[in-house]
C-alpha cells in the first residue's frame, strides 16, 4: 500500500454522536461509488495537518450494501498526536481528505456457529459493521457494549434499535460494569469471541477467555495502538540513501514518509505487519510496541515495525 | 501413488491432555483404546469434568476392550455408529472451554473430527492418534459414491465401476479422501496396484 492508492474523498456529514465522538460521512470527490468491503474493515484517513500529514486507521461502521458513503466515527483523544484533534476541529462538510482502500484484519468467523461482540467506548465502531451484516444471516450473535454514561451510549443505541434482542448496554456506574466472567461462562461450543475498545479492556477480556478454556482460534480482537512518543533519533535508509531524524511526537513511519520515501503500510497500529523492516545495524536498543513481532523476533533485533516502533540508539540502518 | 505434498491429508498427533481445557471428552475405537488408557492415566489429566466412550472395532471385536473395561472409567459402546449418535449429541450440549480427543482407525478419526466441525470445534480444540487400520474413505469425484475401507492405491468404484486412483486430497466435510479416475490423463495408463493403507 502506497500513498498513491489513496481515494480523494469529500466529507458529506458531520454528526456529533456523543460529547466526545463524532461520526463523518465521506464520499469519493468523483461521485463514482467507493470499493466494496466486508464487516471489520477500516480505512486510513489521510489528513492533510498544519504541520504534517497525519494517517489514522478507522473502522467503516456500515455495510457493502451503500457504498455511495462510508461513515467512521473518530473519539477525540485526550492525548491525541494531532488525528483525532484534526477531525474534531478542522473536518466540516465539505472538507477534503484521502482514505487507502479498505482493509479488514477484524473479520468475522465464516465457521463461528455464534458470535460474541464485546466492546467499549469507541470501540463500538467495527461491531457496528458486525452487527448491521450478522442481523441478514441464520448465525445467532450476541453483543455487549460498554459506554460511561447514556449520553456516551448513541451508537450502541442504534445498534440496539437494530437488534433489540442480541444488543445489551452495560453503563459505568461509575467503573465498567460488564461481567465478562459470567457473560463467557455459558456460551455453547462453536461460538467465536470478539473484542474492540480501551487496551484494558481488551486484556481483561482475552484473558478471562483463555482462563475459561476459550482456545486462540476462537478469539479476535482489534487494537490501534497510537504510535507512543519518544526520545528522537537517527536512522539512516540505505536504499533510498537518506538520513533523518525522527523527531518526539513523529513515529519513523511518518518520519520516512516525510523524506519522501515510500513505505508500505496497512494498519498503522502495530497489528497488521505490513511495514516490517529489516534492521541492517544497529548500535543501540529497539522499543518494539507492536503487537505483531513474537517475543523471540523482538528480541533478535532484526527488524522493526516502523508505524509504532522506535529505537534508543546511536546508529540505525534501516533497508528502506 | 498419490503425492504426499498434499495439505489436505489430515496429521495425527499423540494423546496428551490439554490442560487450558475445563471439560474433556475422550473416544476410541478397537486398538484407540490403548491411547486413551494411556492419557487416562497420566496426572495431568483432570478426573472431572471428562467424559470417556471407547466403541470396539469389527476386527478385534470386545475383546480388544478388556484392559478399558477394566479401569472402569469409560463407558464401551455397542458400536461406532452408536458412539457417534453419542459423541454428536454430547457436543450439542457443550460449552467453550472443552477439548477433544479421539484415538482409531483413519476413518474413525475423519468421522469424530467431521462431527466436531459440525459443533464449530477448530484444531486447537481437539486432538488425535492414529491407532490400528488406516484403511480410507474414498469418495468417487465422478458418481460420489463413498467406497468403504480402501487399502489399496486402486480401487474399483463401488458406484460407477470405475478404477479410482486414490489421492492425499481430503475433504473434511466429507470426512473422505478423493479418488479420481487413475487413467484420465493417458487412458489405459494405470499406476501398479499397491496395498498402501493397511
Amino acid at each position: 500500500m502506497t500513498p498513491a492508492a489513496t481515494i480523494p474523498v469529500v466529507v458529506r456529514e458531520v454528526r456529533p454522536v456523543t460529547p466526545l465522538i463524532r461520526q463523518f460521512t465521506l464520499a469519493r470527490e468523483d461521485g463514482l461509488p467507493l470499493p466494496a468491503f466486508s464487516a471489520g474493515a477500516h480505512v486510513v484517513v489521510v489528513m492533510p495537518g498544519p504541520a504534517r500529514t497525519l494517517r489514522n486507521p478507522y473502522s467503516l461502521m456500515g455495510t457493502s450494501a451503500d457504498l455511495s458513503t462510508y461513515d467512521i466515527a473518530v473519539r477525540l483523544s485526550e492525548t491525541s498526536r494531532g488525528g483525532s484533534r484534526f477531525m474534531h476541529e478542522a473536518v466540516a462538510p465539505g472538507s477534503k481528505l484521502a482514505i487507502t482502500p479498505p482493509v479488514n484484519l477484524f473479520p468475522l468467523d465464516k465457521l463461528a456457529r455464534r458470535h460474541l461482540l464485546l466492546c467499549g467506548g469507541v470501540g463500538i465502531t467495527p461491531v457496528s459493521a458486525h452487527v448491521r451484516e450478522l442481523v441478514h444471516g441464520c448465525v445467532p450473535f450476541e453483543v455487549h457494549c460498554g459506554a460511561r454514561s447514556i449520553e456516551h451510549a448513541t451508537l450502541a443505541l442504534e445498534l440496539q434499535a437494530i437488534a433489540p434482542d442480541a444488543v445489551t448496554i452495560h453503563l459505568d456506574m461509575p467503573g465498567p460494569t460488564m461481567d465478562v466472567g459470567s457473560i463467557l461462562a455459558e456460551q455453547p461450543l462453536g461460538t467465536h469471541l470478539y473484542v474492540c475498545g480501551p487496551g484494558g479492556m481488551i486484556e481483561n477480556v482475552i484473558a478471562t477467555a483463555r482462563a475459561a478454556g476459550w482456545p486462540q482460534s476462537h478469539l479476535h480482537w482489534e487494537r490501534f495502538t497510537a504510535p507512543p512518543a519518544g526520545k528522537p533519533f537517527e536512522v539512516t535508509l540505505s536504499r533510498s540513501g537518506k538520513r533523518i531524524t525522527v523527531p518526539p511526537e513523529m513515529s519513523l513511519l511518518e518520519a520516512i514518509e516525510a523524506a519522501g520515501v515510500d513505505a508500505p503500510f496497512l494498519c498503522r497500529g502495530g497489528a497488521c505487519g505490513q511495514c516490517e523492516t529489516t534492521v541492517l545495524a544497529l548500535d543501540g536498543t529497539l522499543l518494539h510496541h507492536d503487537v505483531y513481532l513474537s517475543a523471540d523476533q523482538k528480541a533478535a533485533g532484526d527488524r522493526i515495525m516502523p508505524c509504532v516502533s522506535r529505537a534508543d540508539c546511536r546508529t540505525l540502518v534501516l533497508d528502506r | 501413488m498419490s503425492t504426499s505434498t498434499i495439505k489436505s491429508r489430515p496429521v495425527h498427533g499423540t494423546l496428551v491432555p490439554d490442560p487450558t481445557g475445563r471439560h474433556h471428552i475422550v473416544v476410541g475405537e478397537g486398538p484407540g483404546s490403548a491411547p486413551v488408557l494411556r492419557m487416562l492415566a497420566d496426572p495431568g489429566f483432570p478426573e472431572h469434568p471428562r467424559h470417556v466412550l471407547v466403541a470396539p472395532d469389527p476386527a478385534s471385536g470386545p475383546a480388544g476392550l478388556a484392559a478399558l473395561s477394566a479401569c472402569g472409567v469409560a463407558e464401551i459402546v455397542p458400536d461406532v455408529p452408536s458412539l457417534l449418535r453419542r459423541l454428536d449429541a454430547l457436543l450439542g450440549g457443550c460449552r467453550m472451554g472443552t477439548r477433544l480427543y479421539a484415538a482409531g482407525s483413519e476413518s474413525f478419526l475423519g468421522a469424530v473430527v467431521k462431527i466436531a466441525a459440525e459443533h464449530g470445534l477448530l484444531d486447537d480444540e481437539r486432538r488425535t492418534e492414529h491407532a490400528g487400520s488406516a484403511a480410507r474413505r474414498v469418495h468417487c469425484t465422478h458418481c460420489r459414491h463413498v467406497n468403504e475401507h480402501v487399502t489399496a492405491n486402486l480401487v474399483a468404484c463401488g458406484g460407477c465401476g470405475r478404477t479410482l486412483l486414490v489421492r492425499d486430497h481430503y475433504s473434511r466435510r466429507l470426512a473422505a479422501f478423493m479418488g479420481v479416475q487413475a487413467d484420465a490423463e493417458q487412458p489405459g495408463a494405470t499406476p501398479a496396484l499397491q496395498e498402501v493403507f493397511p
